[in-house]
């Protein structure tokens, strides 16, 4: 194989690992107690790439993210990260997949008993299972110092021995994004991760949360009933309705205005 | 006067199956009272005895005082040793019986059968079991008081555990993180405060179970009162009485000072 080929080879491969789909998701189905939530949803995000979901309150935004990560089992459909089927996984491929993925949900469900520090060090349960990360006191210091280091990049890095019961609805939020970031995923999933928080810390929390994870590189998807932060947000928006994704589109160009007529 | 029909009655006419089965229980609990011995005449008849009795005991005899405090102690220990190893094994338990965290639907059928087993048989049972196989002595007593926390604390465990925020348990399980982990970053810290309250709870249970423990011959202060009961004397018994009177109210107020520093 002569030089100039491999390079081309090299060229290609690199440019599908950037085109490469994250995350596919084809004919995904959920019911509850009979009502059809998601009829049949697909969608595909690529690496790095950030897409918003927007849908009206029950639209099933919550119960399409949960069960992307199979915290919900769907009752049909097929689920790939990172080109695994997750639905064929056992419990084993399951947390192996999982453990990439972060997750930041609308409440901030820290442990409100335990130090901010030791919440955010928890993030690095998806790669570490030694129980020396179960308590701050006994964790190895490379990884104390790695989560003071995501406290950081949150602005929190004054608040690591502060319970983290004793914070504003913002800095929680804020510790949650820092425990994500503390996991080191490729992928990142919110469910409408400042829709607890008022407008302004909305906006902050939002602005930093994003920013943050287009530095990293990790591939994003969040869901939003905020129309201006989907714009802003994301390359691309996915709008669910009627237990599909009726809108696939740049985000570019649009505004909250055109897609307001999508909730009527 | 269509208005004044809609008020309804002051009082519903009870149809005639709800009748006459309120007649049957008035009749059962009346019945009752006869089949339970109860006795008024009895009752005035007993009462200067009662007077008697009481006066025997006073002035408390305190000449054997330092045996009282050792069995006293003994007692204490024996609740104490008992209530932290129930509550030890009442956590795996409590988890195993718990609808959220067991594994499955047989460990949890299975785990909640242990538990009610514990808790149904009463404890005066577990202890003349104990005292027929292991011997007369405290052990019996560890023992009886171990299966009663078990039976306590594994039920309200169990019942803290369903109780809390699942939010935080979904936060790691989404990352990932082993069911060991989950359990013990998310579940126990959430349950924690309804842990140590049941944890106290059953210590106070076990301090007033310890003493009537001794009476069957499970060790501990029970043996003196039964022995002081069953010689006469009355105005040591009354020692003995007014000793355990002070452990329990010292624990008591013990675990609500803890309960208030903790939660
Ligand atoms: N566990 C569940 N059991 C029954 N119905 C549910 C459950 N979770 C969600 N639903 C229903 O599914 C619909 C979609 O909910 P959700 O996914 O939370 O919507 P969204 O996040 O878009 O507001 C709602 O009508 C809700 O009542
Ligand atoms: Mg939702």
């Amino acid at each position: 194989m002569s030089a100039k080929v491999a390079l081309k080879q090299n060229h290609i491969q690199q440019h599908l690992a950037v085109k490469r789909a994250d995350l596919k998701v084809c004919n995904l189905k959920k019911s509850f107690s009979g009502k059809e939530i998601l009829r049949d949803v697909s969608f595909k995000i690529c690496s790095e790439e950030a897409v918003s979901l927007i849908g009206a309150n029950g639209s099933g935004k919550s119960t399409l993210i949960r069960c992307c990560l199979r915290l919900i089992e769907p009752d049909g459909g097929r689920l790939e990260f990172f080109g695994q089927d997750l639905m064929l996984a056992n419990q084993r491929g399951l947390r192996k997949i999982r453990s990439k993925v972060g997750f930041v949900s609308q409440k901030h469900n820290l442990v409100p008993r335990l130090s901010v520090l030791s919440n955010v060090l928890h993030g690095a349960l998806a790669y570490q299972r030694s129980p020396r990360l179960w308590f701050q006191g006994f964790a190895p210091s490379v990884l104390r110092e790695k989560a003071m280091h995501c406290l950081e990049l949150v602005g929190l890095q004054d608040f690591g021995s502060r319970r983290a019961d004793h914070l504003s609805g913002g800095q929680s939020q804020r510790v949650a994004i820092a425990r994500a970031l503390m996991q080191q995923p490729e992928f990142i999933i919110a469910d409408e991760p400042v829709a607890s928080l008022d407008p302004q810390a909305g906006d902050e929390v939002m602005e930093l949360f994003v920013s943050l994870v287009r530095k990293e590189k990790i591939t994003l998807l969040f869901s939003s009933h905020n129309l201006d932060h989907a714009i802003k947000y994301s390359d691309r928006i996915l709008g669910l309705r009627n237990g599909e994704i009726e809108i696939d589109t740049a985000s570019s160009g649009q505004s909250a205005f055109t897609l307001r007529g999508f909730y009527e | 006067m269509s208005s004044a029909e809609a008020v309804p009655a002051r009082f519903e006419r009870p149809s005639l199956v709800s009748l006459a089965f309120s007649i049957f229980v008035i009749w059962f609990i009346l019945y009752s009272l006869k089949g339970a011995g109860f006795s008024v005449s009895a009752f005035l008849e007993g009462l200067p005895r009662m007077g008697e009795l009481l006066d025997d005991m006073f002035p408390p005899d305190v000449s054997r005082i330092s045996s009282i405090w050792k069995a006293l102690l003994e007692t204490f220990q024996m609740a104490l040793a008992g209530t932290v190893l129930g509550v030890s094994l009442s956590l795996p338990l409590g988890v195993l019986a718990s609808r959220t965290q067991s594994p499955g639907k047989i460990t949890y059928t299975l785990a909640r059968l242990l538990v009610s087993f514990c808790r149904t048989v009463p404890n005066l049972v577990w202890a003349l079991f104990f005292v027929a196989t292991v011997g007369l002595g405290t052990f019996a007593g560890t023992l009886t008081i171990i299966v009663d926390t078990v039976g306590f604390c594994g039920r309200f465990f169990a019942e803290g555990i369903e109780e809390i925020d699942r939010g935080p348990e979904e936060a790691l399980k989404a990352i990932g993180a082993g069911p060991l982990a989950v359990l013990c970053c998310a579940v126990f810290p959430l349950a924690l405060p309804s842990f140590v309250n049941s944890a106290l709870f059953s210590l106070e249970k076990a301090v007033r179970s310890s003493v009537v423990l001794g009476l069957v011959g499970a060790g501990g202060i029970g043996v003196e009162l039964k022995v002081a009961m069953d010689m006469f004397r009355y105005s040591e018994a009354a020692t003995i009485i007014l000793s355990i009177f002070v452990l329990v109210i010292v624990v008591e107020r013990l675990s609500a000072a803890i309960r208030k520093q903790l939660l």
